[in-house]
């Protein structure tokens, strides 16, 4: 219950700047897409793809700020003054960074692929056939990208609140504090799971061949189709595969989780005011 | 009487300075402790210790048995010296913030101050003048009727002509039973007659402590008169 009314107040903190970079990223796209064909081929998809970048970055600053702004303002005397516990405190703030960044990437992710799409679509060489296969390509990519980058926002909005929460800890040197706990949790969770694919059974490295996923056999056919070129798309068919050790993978999350509650547990017990 | 806060051989320690050293203290239901003394003798970091807002380096602080924290935050009231609200939130946001955590928040009791306090409801907090925030923030703690109120420095940034009508919300709108209330200033002439007891805090240590009347009696004088003479 806490932990709603803390996410309901940093939606109602953000929720202007956040409806109008949507209105903004939506106006963005329907220029770039109105440009396609007027603009150099490849420059609309280009300035998303930079968009996105830049987003990334903002993201990283951003999950900072959002504890930061609680001190330079002086509002963590009312926060840590509430009759609430550190993890709803910290919680709210990361769900909400991840609802934030994860709808602007999502979006711009969609919208870069609508561009791309659009600029494939005027390329005389490709015919329809080889259009679908790499536009039914291209939306599953994006699909299968949600939850691996819902992970990274997530893993950095953690490790950036833990870091800030530590830094918070003490009266000088908050900055190195922070700094130091952020490049070591980074530098722990490394090591620890390099260690752990060392020792890991071959059982917990799961491949996933991405062949259909990425419908190589429909490009290859289309390719094919008009006779032009010979295409022999096999070893990408057999050799799209993604990697997976389950115990390193354990080890990451085991680690974030690790850091929230501590982070969590410093927030109650050691940060003063 | 129920002791409400009990405070045992309390100590605060920044770097190599002690801003607390050694602080005994029992306060009882129904009291309101004037917590006195000059800037840097410790009071703020004393209220911030009881709100949970600062770790003792040693003692002990006991709020109604519970030690200060989640459990305790809720029956306790602190008045920061600080603008600490949010700065975007409308002045009903705030409230509706607030309350939303704490039980004991009196609505009827925030609309009473908030007429008497003439603030708009639909301003910005961060477009309110220094003193309009003042009487927000004793809107936000007076409004709950909590076991422990903190008050730090509740007249400071008023203009002396306001002080009276921040004087009267503490005295109408305190719950005189059941709670206890710590008022920390060093505006002693305005607010000392809503004192039972003063404690007069010299360099992190008790100089002074016991019955407002007692001591005036003692002294022959108003408490501001023992506050000059205790720090002179």
């Amino acid at each position: 219950m806490n932990f709603i009314k803390l996410y309901k107040k940093e939606f109602i903190k953000d929720r202007k700047s956040f409806t109008i970079t949507l209105i903004i990223m939506t106006t963005m796209m329907l220029l770039l897409y109105s440009r396609i064909g007027y603009w150099t081929p490849g420059i609309p998809t280009f300035v998303l793809i930079v968009t996105i970048f830049g987003f990334s970055i903002a993201a990283f600053v951003s999950c900072f700020d959002c504890m930061g702004d609680e001190w330079e303002h002086n509002n963590h005397y009312l926060m840590l003054s509430l009759p609430v516990r550190g993890r709803d405190i910290l919680g709210a703030k990361l769900v909400w960074f991840i609802t934030e960044f994860g709808t602007y990437i999502l979006l711009l992710g969609a919208y870069t692929i609508v561009i791309l799409l659009g600029e494939v679509r005027g390329i005389d060489t490709i015919n329809n056939a080889l259009y679908s296969a790499m536009a039914i390509a291209a939306w599953r990519i994006y699909g299968i990208m949600i939850l691996p980058m819902l992970y990274v926002l997530a893993a950095t909005g953690v490790l950036a609140l833990s870091s800030y929460t530590v830094g918070s800890t003490v009266k000088r040197f908050k900055f190195w504090a922070g700094a130091i706990s952020f490049i070591g949790s980074i530098g722990a969770l490394f090591y620890l799971s390099n260690k752990v694919m060392e020792i890991s059974p071959a059982w917990m490295h799961v491949e996933m061949s991405l062949g259909d996923i990425l419908a190589w056999q429909k490009i290859e056919n289309a390719l094919n189709s008009n006779g032009v070129i010979s295409a022999d798309l096999v070893s990408f068919i057999s050799g799209t595969v993604v990697g997976v050790d389950i115990l390193a993978l354990l080890i990451w999350t085991a680690g974030f989780v690790g850091l929230f509650f501590m982070a969590s547990w410093l927030l109650e017990n050691v940060v003063e005011v | 009487m129920n002791s409400i806060l009990e405070l045992e051989g309390l100590k605060k320690r920044y770097g190599s300075i002690w801003a607390l050293n050694g602080i005994d203290l029992r306060v009882d239901e129904g009291e309101v402790l004037g917590l006195l003394g000059p800037n840097g003798s410790g009071k703020t970091t004393m209220l911030k210790l009881i709100a949970g807002l600062a770790r003792p380096t040693d003692g002990r602080i006991l709020i109604n048995g519970q030690k200060p924290g989640p459990l305790s935050k809720a029956h306790t009231a602190m008045l920061p010296d600080v603008d600490h609200i949010y700065r975007w939130m409308t002045v009903r946001q705030a409230i509706d913030y607030v309350s939303s955590f704490y039980e004991d928040f009196d609505h009827d009791k925030a609309r009473r101050l908030i007429e008497l306090m003439n603030i708009e409801m639909d301003m910005k907090v961060g477009h309110l003048s220094r003193g309009m925030s003042e009487r927000l923030k004793l809107v936000l703690t007076m409004s709950r009727n909590a076991e422990l109120i903190l008050l730090d420095e509740p007249l400071g940034g008023i203009d002396p002509t306001s002080r009276d009508k921040i004087v009267y919300a503490i005295a109408t709108e305190y719950r005189w039973e059941h709670s206890a209330m710590i008022i920390a200033t060093h505006l002693v002439r305005d607010i000392e007659s809503l004192f039972d007891k003063v404690l007069f805090l010299k360099s992190g240590q008790i100089a002074l402590y016991g019955s407002a009347d007692e001591l005036r009696e003692k002294y022959n004088g108003s408490v501001e008169d023992i506050f000059k003479e205790v720090f002179a």
